[in-house]
């Protein structure tokens, strides 16, 4: 049974697609995308997510969805508290991987003669890429602190300010976290990583607002016409990445003893309300606050780097977005409301106006979303909607979801041309490694432009903004 | 794959990067190995990524004559 098109922005998996599908899939996609999505094995991997045990609603994927390990990359999922299941791969390895926006006053004429100076500072304030370790030194007890407090802790200790937590989804710190379900060996692998952007497709990038859509959401979020902000990409390194592995193993482990039986190992999961399930919320969350601090700790330096090269006490918190998690949250499924757990991989929360998790400042408008592109294209700030709650446990996408291989993509240019490349459309870019920088080249993504119209037209958020980048950062 | 992550774990909590490894017992059930390397020196290593983790994504292992064949896939 083949998938069946809704309408313009809509395709259904049905569950007679494939064997064992408890629910239905729904993907998200323009016919330009749909082509991508189908070419690997996301639609196999969406598929296999609605086979598992207490699913609400259905299994979906974002219009930025590849294929990723066990669920896709661009997947949401949600399961039911009581009966459902959790799964340390529904949220992914890098745990709450997100991105923030920071606004300035700051316009286009009056950063690009310091670019360079600006781009050089914040390379040196930033330790980014492979092997860097992080400028402070911590105990296990303080990293305790980290993990139990996540921005806060930041906060507290000099980086940033309290009115910063007020503009980061679960204001920076899920309390459900505990440091005694963290492993000694993620300990070991985070300790030395805190405040550090890590490699890949993490970066810091400078950016000029280029259009507006929404000029009173705009407003409301700080952003305007021709003024430069700084996007920040990064998540919780090692740490986050051993606490899944660790999670996978004792999910593994345990499934016999639930009767479950999964599809695809990276599957594994168990009841949210089994103690296996408890503890790797508790362990998931702890992690989630490792990188909440992580991003409050790079703001401070990307402060501190305006602040040596133009004006201090200038960037404000626009919003930290969350793409990796598993969250309770409150649902409406049909007429009922539902206590469910959501599985954001490479999704964002897009909660609509007078919902009561938003930030005060935000509550007549909505929810900020914020949607990086690829090195060398735009980015977008969006708005949350009444849509999305209905219809995608308010969720939507989370950048323009990878089309080449990390392989494919440094295959035939060079670093020094791609740098220069981009140098000629008046982009800068600083890397740690010269590989990584061909690997993230703008051609091995999708048109981030055509992902955020796919949202926009379904309707499960709304155009705020569009950034283009001026200078970049790369891990 | 336990394996394979515990030197994962090595290079990213001790910095330790490998480049030679000699196998002492390798069946069905156990794998005991050394592996020979020095410590990650940012002015002699030139990394160019972090491994996130050891996935079971579409893991296979074949018997090719002689030979056994795994494939791993590492999320980078």
């Amino acid at each position: 049974m083949a998938l069946k098109k809704l309408d313009d922005y809509r395709y259904l998996v049905p569950t007679s697609f494939q064997q064992g599908m408890k629910v239905e899939g729904l993907i998200y996609a323009s016919d330009a995308l749909i082509g991508a999505i189908e070419h690997d094995e996301t639609l196999k991997q969406v598929a296999n997510v609605a086979t598992l045990p207490g699913l609400v609603g259905r299994s979906l994927a974002m219009p930025d969805a590849h294929q990723g390990y066990g669920f896709p990359i661009g997947g949401v999922a949600a399961a039911d508290v009581e009966r459902g299941i959790v799964s340390a791969g529904g949220v992914g390895f890098d745990i709450n991987c997100g991105v923030r926006l920071l606004s300035s006053p700051f316009t286009l004429e009056e950063v690009k003669p310091k670019l360079d100076a600006l781009l050089n500072q914040l390379f040196r304030n930033i330790p980014c890429g492979t092997g860097k370790s992080g400028i402070i030194d911590l105990s296990y007890d303080q990293l305790d602190d980290v993990l139990k407090h996540g921005a806060r802790w930041a906060v507290d200790h000099g980086y940033g300010t309290p009115d910063d937590l007020e503009h980061i989804e679960d204001q920076g710190c899920m309390e459900t976290a505990d440091p005694n379900e963290v492993s000694k060996r993620a300990k070991q692998r985070g300790c030395a990583q805190l405040g550090t952007l890590g490699s890949g497709n993490h970066f810091v990038e400078v950016q000029c607002v280029k259009e507006i859509f929404d000029q009173e959401a705009a407003d409301a979020f700080g952003l305007q016409l021709n003024h430069i902000v700084v996007m920040i990409h990064s998540g919780s390194r090692g740490l986050g990445h051993q606490v899944c592995t660790d999670f996978l193993e004792v999910m593994q482990d345990a499934m016999p003893k639930y009767g479950i039986k999964v599809v695809d190992r990276q599957l594994a999961c168990v009841p949210i309300q089994s103690p296996e399930g408890q503890r790797y919320l508790k362990a998931m969350a702890a992690a989630a606050n490792f990188a909440f601090a992580n991003r409050q700790m790079m703001t401070h330096w990307v402060r501190t780097a305006f602040a040596g090269v133009l004006e201090p006490d200038s960037l404000q918190l626009v919003y930290d977005v969350v793409h990796n998690i598993a969250k309770e949250e409150e649902h409406m499924c049909g007429k009922e409301r539902r206590h469910v757990l959501v599985h954001r991989k490479g999704a964002t929360r897009a909660f609509p106006k007078h919902h009561p998790e938003i930030p005060q400042k935000y509550y007549e408008i909505g929810q900020p979303v914020i949607i990086p592109g690829s090195m060398g294209t735009c980015s977008y700030v969006l708005v949350g909607t009444e849509r999305a709650m209905v219809e995608t446990f308010g969720s939507t996408c989370h950048g323009a979801g990878r089309a080449m291989s990390r392989h494919a993509a440094k295959k035939d240019i060079s670093a020094e041309q791609l740098i220069h490349d981009l140098r000629e459309q008046g982009i800068h870019v600083r890397g740690a490694s010269k590989s990584g920088l061909t690997e993230e080249r703008p051609e091995a993504y999708k048109d981030v432009s055509a992902v955020v119209e796919v949202v926009h037209n379904a309707g499960i958020s709304q155009k705020v903004a569009r950034m283009v980048p001026l200078g970049v950062l790369k891990g | 794959m336990k394996w394979l992550a515990e030197v994962l774990f090595l290079y990213d909590a001790e910095q330790f990067l490998f480049s030679d490894v000699n196998f002492e017992i390798l069946n069905d059930t156990t794998l005991k190995a050394s592996i020979l390397g020095e410590q990650y020196d940012s002015s002699k290593h030139d990394l160019t990524m972090d491994i996130k983790a050891v996935t079971y994504h579409q893991l296979s292992i074949e018997n090719r004559g002689n030979r056994w064949i795994a494939r791993v896939f590492l999320d980078i």
